[in-house]
Formats: C-alpha cells, structure tokens, sequence
C-alpha cells in the first residue's frame, strides 16, 4: 500500500519567467552550509520515542547537540 | 505515543509554523469494544473519507468548537478480533483519539485508540528519520573523530521543513528589500513551481534554493509567469537576515 498525502501527488514543474543567474559573492547553497551553520539553524526528522513527552525529547536533543535552542513542531498527543 | 517528531534547531524554530497545515500520517490501533463483521468495518471505515466534523476534545490547545477536517485515505492493514490496525492520511489538526471515538460512536458498539504513531508530518516521514541513539553517535563522531558524515545526515537544512510548499524563486536584487519586510511583486520573480494557487501559502527561494521566507500567494503559478506588474506574494514570515544579498540600487534615470 502506498497512500500519498495531496502535496506528495503534486508534481512540480518549474516555470521560468526570465533567465537569469545569481552572483556566487553572495548567500549559499543549502547543500554547502557547514556543520557548524547546521547546528545553528537546521530541522531533525527525528523518530520520538515511547515514554517522554515531546518537550522532553526537545530537552534531549538540546543536551545531545549541546545547542541553546531546540523546538519540535506538534505535540504527539492527539 | 511516538512516530515522527519534527524538530529544529537555532535559528530554524520559526520554521515549525510551516507544518502545522501540511497534512499528517497516522498508524493507529483502535479497539472495538464489541466484535463487528470485518465486512462492515471496511464498508463504514470507507464513509469517514473525505471532509469530516469535529470537535476537540477537552484537553486541547484549541478552542472547543466544531471544525472540519478532511481525511484523505483510511486504509486497514490487519485485523485481530476487535483490534483494527490502520493507516490514516488526514488534515493538520485533526484528533485521531476523536476520530476512533467517534467511528466507535456511528459503528453503536464504542471504540478506543489503543496506539498511535505518527508516520508523516508534511515532509517529514519515517522512511528518513532518526533516533536519539543516531543522534547522539553522530554528535559523537563529528565531535571526537572529525567526521560529520553521520551528523549531516540528521541534520537538515531549513528547507526541507517548507519542501511541501510550492515555491517561487526571486533575483537577487530582490532578497535584501524583501528581508527587510517589503512585498513580492512580478518584476523580482525569475521562476515559479506549477500548482500554486491564488491565497496558498508559498515559499520564497533565492536562486541559490536557500529559504528567504514565506508567503501567501497572490497570482496562480501561470499568472505570476505572464503577467509583469503587481502583487505577487503577500509575505508571512521572513526566515533570512538582511544584509547577505546587496542593497537593491535603482538604475539613475537618464
């Protein structure tokens, strides 16, 4: 069985309106960022498990990467 | 419970806001609590599809009133008496332990929500996540041994968290106006995803695929392609600091 969700059906295409590049002097591409810029601002797909609250695996993720702020989108509570 | 949690770091924390409507997948355990016809199962399971009405349960952060949900698949994978394994592609927002309750309630023989997990959080899945035990020995790697190899692969950049969006990319003469809070109009776009419609949530993307912020969408993709002057994103929220990309400077007139 593969069920899709809506977003996951949709295959995007890109239109292009004009041609056009980017000076390299300036910004990054996500896939060079350091490991260092990661552990400043990145997202975990993290699999929780049974026991702690989804705070409390937050907590444990901030201790683990010794990083000051951590957040976990939607509690698993429903 | 337990299943996919997304998690971010840092700076990325405001990105979470981006997940709450993209849509959930949900493995579920409900326990009847009178033996039913397999048969009819499947047939009344297959009812629930589509947009549904409920209301919150006591305990939740929202306020108490009726709202709709849409359910997009409820598929059973096992039965074992009165114990019904299923999937469940649903609508950020929508109460599972409500959901089986309520089944329960329409079957007249009651039901529970014996176990859940979370299987997908917008593009947050199970087929690509890892434990706290990965965690920690990536953690330990990259720290003793130098080796980030591990560490990179838990540790995505912001982007991935707005993947399920449609995306409209911008030149770089318009990143910096736009960190600084100003609008997205046509002449700063160069290219759209297909699919994006008039009042979606999009987001917006340097040349360089790096996350600038995200917006409501004001044109559909086509419109924002052909048409040249005016509004197209609203913008929500903006992700990137101002300064990376040059002050736009206006060409002197002649």
């Amino acid at each position: 069985m593969n069920n899709l969700l809506p977003f996951e059906k949709e295959e995007r295409k890109i239109l292009i309106k004009k041609e056009e590049s980017t000076n390299p002097a300036y910004g990054k591409r996500p896939q060079e960022r350091t490991v260092e810029e990661l552990l400043n601002s990145s997202v975990i797909c993290l699999n929780k498990p049974e026991g702690p609250t989804s705070h409390q695996v937050a907590d444990f993720v901030k201790q683990i990467l010794k990083v000051e702020k951590v957040g976990h989108g939607g509690t698993l509570v429903y | 419970m337990t299943g996919v949690l997304p998690i971010a770091i840092g700076r990325a924390t405001r990105v979470l806001e981006l997940l709450l409507k993209g849509g959930k997948e949900y493995v579920c355990i409900m326990h009847l609590h009178k033996p039913v016809d397999q048969k009819i199962i499947e047939k009344e399971l297959k009812t629930f599809v589509g947009k549904i009405t409920q209301l919150p349960p006591v305990r939740s952060a929202v306020k108490r009133q009726k709202r709709q949900r849409e359910i997009y698949y409820l598929d059973i994978l096992d039965i074992n008496g009165q114990d019904i394994l299923f999937t469940m592609g649903c609508q950020g927002g929508t109460y599972v332990r409500k959901f089986v309750h309520d089944f329960g309630k329409h079957l007249k023989i009651g039901a529970h929500m014996a176990e859940l997990v979370r299987a997908k959080a917008g593009p947050f899945t199970d087929k690509d996540w890892c434990s706290l035990h990965d965690l920690q020995d990536a953690f330990f790697l990259y720290r003793e041994k130098k080796d980030d190899s591990l560490l990179r692969k838990c540790l995505r950049p912001v982007e991935f968290a707005a993947s399920h969006l449609g995306k409209v990319y911008v030149s770089d003469s318009a990143v910096d106006s736009l960190c600084h809070g100003a609008s997205l109009n046509l002449p700063g776009v160069v290219k759209v995803t297909t699919g994006i419609n008039v009042d979606q949530l999009v987001g917006i993307y340097t040349l360089k695929e790096e996350l600038i912020g995200m917006g409501v969408a004001r044109l559909m993709s086509e419109k924002m392609i052909s048409e040249e002057k005016g509004l197209a994103v609203a913008p929500r929220k903006i992700f990137m600091d101002p300064g990376i990309y040059p002050k736009y400077q206006k060409a002197k007139p002649l």
